[in-house]
């Protein structure tokens, strides 16, 4: 970006919208990618947009994007950037599109249990504004406070009570977005219609690689009634798996059903001070309207009747403490826990019950071969399957080594997962870590994207590089 | 941790010596997913992911190895010291902490903000910390010298909230508490002053006015900051300080047990972001308003979750148009109506009433 389009992107939007200064421009450089902090830790400089606009209105991006258009500009949109795989990151510098200046409640229809949020919206501002009318999104990722309504869609989040509540693409009833153009989209809310596809889903997920979401007009739920707390030891990973499995075809949808292989039980009964012992930990809590929460924790009973019953304790520890596991990544990469060179990551596929062990034991094979640490636990349930929650960690010789190990890492546990017959993920999205596996995941439908893509944005400058675009 | 461990890697179960010293802010920060996002009055008033915590955590640690800027040293004193991104940060990081620590750091290496260098020449020149206009004559009026109990006006009060200082007095006299006040120009107890990054001015200040609170008991400091400040910083100068209350908490003394007036005025609230997690006075402004009959609104954010009017550490002389927005932003949050505050920053930025000027309307009016 010239200087001169800098002022002309000033006289278009105004100077307070409009920021090319170092600062600013280095705020954006990333998300919470951590091979982009491995790669600042190692001392590189990470590229920077060379500009940041910030619209506060629909109106503005239409012409933001109709400008970028006109001029060839890479556009990359950025919120709240907590995406963890690079999906903001503004791979060709251009304008980085920071939408938190689209903000607020646009309106809350009670009797139909719907709102609409711009969507620059943070998590709890959203959730604030449906907990004062009686209701909650049921939309807790672990990034909730530093997350927006538009990424969650974009990226196809998930929260921590997604069993129960969906994941975020299940949340949509409707959605604004500019297209790379500059067109206005607005889709009808309905709560479902056979008016041909619903193209609307071409744009959660992409990242911003079709177009922008501005508004998003979500399904909400009456608050919980009640809440209840579980916690059960099976003999192995595989029995605790049949159970969830067993569960989730009766129809119970508990919203939290937390399994953890046996390296994450020890941790996790040992973060409780509680006794280690041998097996795999499942967590569970129900929430709702008593009667439903009564029914489902019969299930539970009846399908875990054979496994050891802890109490509410593991279920309330975890409640308790459900968004501090974030916090204990600075120790890995900072060198605290595992050195000077120390490598931390998650990665979340998903499965059908059929095959999730089997993805489970080949991804965990392919993934110990270069991190020391490699456990996961099952969770984000189905009635047909579930999603696997890996953390790594791992010490390292250097700088290069951790990068090597890193990659390696990430690329056998991708390979092993797709052989396997798994999908390489569940809820971070794609961005630049997924996106050389893209093509073999959607097979001849990566060739439809790539035809979405030319035809709408046939310049490439929406988010340019993402989805393997 | 054994289980499942390739044999040619060692997982450390101890902390390495090298790395054995706690994370600094930035380590903690570049690897947080931002939980204080949602909580700075100045990122979501500006819009500007830069003046965020975790940002000025990193240029912070940055300048540090590198030298101070008077860019990064804008950029890391482009907080307002509120403290809601502390209260936010599981991983304990205070920013308003490093903040401060990046000024006096900064100005000890030659970089000063542009409102620090201004003081700094007047002080030179021979002036005090405030212009020579600054109100003062009337600190006297009718207290008692004798008094056990200083009443501390602070540089805001004598600058930007005169009334404020003379509704302090006159609540004095109406009540018969016993106050003095120090002799004109009252000296800066500190907090301007470190606001600055200037640390050695601030000590000199601050000992004056520790000598001129000789044999007093007790200061009842008007501004939340001054409060702050001769509690936490003057024992670290090795200054006496006398028992510190809040305005609020001496008001509350004055009114408490007074008949209630059946119909008192009706205001909104605003919590001061040092009153109340800086130096954990809450409760006591609302029992002084419900003590006078006072009909009290509170916005959503209050009391411990209150939100910035921007007034803090200085930066409306670092930043003056984001300070407007910070502001704007919570007279928004406030509504329509009389707003009353406890702190003479506060009460200028939103346009408000200061508590104290309220009590002595009220006594007035009966």
């Amino acid at each position: 970006v010239e200087g001169s389009q800098v002022e002309a992107l000033r006289t278009l939007f105004g100077d307070e919208a409009v920021r090319a200064d170092d600062a600013e421009r280095r705020a954006k450089a990333r998300d919470c990618w951590p091979r982009l902090i491995l790669r600042e830790r190692g001392g590189e400089t990470l590229p920077v947009p060379d500009v940041v606009v910030r619209p506060t209105s629909t109106d503005d991006v239409s012409r933001l994007l109709a400008w970028c258009r006109a001029e060839a500009v890479p556009v990359t949109p950025y919120a709240g950037g907590s995406g963890v795989v690079g999906g903001a990151v503004a791979t060709r510098g251009g304008v980085c599109l920071d939408l938190t200046g689209l903000s607020g409640l646009v309106a809350l229809d009670a009797v139909s249990g719907v709102a609409t949020f711009r969507a620059g919206t943070f998590g709890p501002d959203a959730e604030g504004a449906a907990n004062d009318a009686g209701f909650t999104i049921g939309h807790f990722p672990s990034s909730i406070m530093c997350s927006t309504v538009g990424g969650w869609v974009s990226a196809r989040g998930a929260g921590q009570l997604s069993t129960r509540y969906g994941k975020a693409e299940d949340l949509v009833v409707a959605l604004e977005a500019v297209l790379p153009d500059g067109t206005v989209w607005r889709t009808r809310p309905a709560p479902r219609t056979a008016a041909g596809p619903d193209l609307w889903r071409l744009l959660a997920g992409a990242e911003g690689t079709l177009g922008v979401i501005t508004e998003v007009t979500l399904r909400l739920h009456p608050l919980p009634e009640t809440r209840t707390f579980h916690g059960w030891l099976f003999p192995t990973l595989g029995d605790g798996i049949e159970a969830l499995r067993q569960v989730m075809r009766t129809g119970a949808r508990p919203a939290v059903l937390r399994l953890y292989d046996e390296l994450d039980t020890s941790l996790v009964l040992g973060g409780q001070g509680l006794a280690v012992g041998e097996g795999a930990l499942l967590v569970a809590v129900c929430e709702g309207d008593a009667r439903v929460v009564a029914a489902e924790r019969a299930v539970l009973a009846d399908v875990c009747a054979t496994a050891t019953d802890l109490g509410p304790g593991p279920g309330e520890h975890w409640w308790g403490h459900r968004y501090s596991v974030s916090f204990n990544l600075p120790r890995v990469l900072s060198g605290q826990l595992l050195g000077a060179h120390g490598v931390a990551d998650t990665i979340e596929v998903a499965a059908l019950w059929s095959d999730l062990l089997g993805v489970y034991e080949a991804m965990r094979g392919a993934m110990s071969a270069h991190v020391a640490v490699v456990m996961a636990h099952v969770s984000h349930c189905y009635p047909e399957g579930a999603s696997i929650y890996w953390t790594l960690a791992t010490d390292a010789a250097d700088e290069a080594d951790a990068m090597r190990r890193y990659d390696a890492a990430w690329a056998d546990g991708m390979r092993a997962c797709l052989d396997a017959g798994g999908s390489i993920g569940h809820h971070h999205g794609v961005g630049l870590a997924r996106a050389a596996w893209l093509a073999e995941e959607l097979g001849e439908g990566h060739t439809v994207l790539r035809a979405v893509k030319d035809a709408l944005d046939p310049a490439g400058i929406c988010n340019p590089g993402k989805l393997g675009l | 941790v054994t289980t499942s461990l390739p044999a040619t890697i060692t997982v450390r179960t101890e902390v390495s010596p090298r790395h054995a010293e706690p994370l600094t802010p930035a380590a903690l920060c570049s690897t947080c997913p931002k939980l204080c996002s949602t909580t700075c009055p100045v990122q979501s008033a500006t819009g500007r992911e830069a003046v965020s915590p975790w940002r000025i955590s990193s240029t912070v640690e940055t300048a540090q190895a590198q030298g101070w800027t008077p860019e990064t040293l804008h950029q890391a004193a482009s907080c307002t010291g509120c403290g809601a991104c502390s209260r936010a940060c599981l991983a304990g990081v205070t920013l308003p902490d490093e903040s401060r620590a990046a000024r006096a750091q900064a100005a000890a290496q030659g970089v000063l903000l542009p409102a620090a260098q201004r003081v700094r020449d007047r002080l030179a020149g021979g002036a005090g910390v405030r212009p020579p206009d600054a109100w003062g004559a009337e600190l006297d009026a009718g207290t008692d010298p004798t008094s056990a109990t200083v009443l501390l006006h602070g540089c805001a009060v004598q600058r930007f909230r005169p009334d404020s200082g003379r509704a302090a007095l006159s609540v004095a006299r109406a009540t018969g508490a016993s106050v003095r006040t120090l002799p004109a120009p009252e000296p800066c107890c500190g907090a301007a002053l470190l606001d600055l990054g200037l640390v050695d001015e601030a000590k000199a200040s601050a000992t004056a006015a520790s000598g001129a609170m000789a044999g007093a008991e007790r200061v009842v400091a008007m501004a939340p900051s001054c409060a702050r400040t001769i509690r936490d910083e003057w024992p670290d100068w090795e200054l006496r300080a006398p028992v510190v209350l809040s305005a609020p908490e001496w008001l509350l003394e004055i009114v408490d047990g007074r008949p209630v007036p059946s119909a008192g005025p009706s205001v909104t609230w605003h919590a001061p972001c040092t009153l109340t997690r800086g130096i954990g006075v809450v409760d006591e402004p609302l029992a002084v308003l419900h003590a006078l009959g006072v009909d009290v609104r509170q916005p959503a954010a209050t009391g411990l979750a209150t939100r910035c009017s921007g007034a803090g550490a200085a930066y409306p002389q670092v930043d003056p148009h984001g300070a407007r927005a910070v502001a704007e932003q919570r007279r928004g949050e406030l509504g329509e109506g009389e707003v009353v505050t406890a702190c003479p920053g506060a009460a200028r930025a939103l346009g408000a009433t200061d508590l104290v000027e309220l009590v002595a309307r009220v006594l007035e009016e009966r």
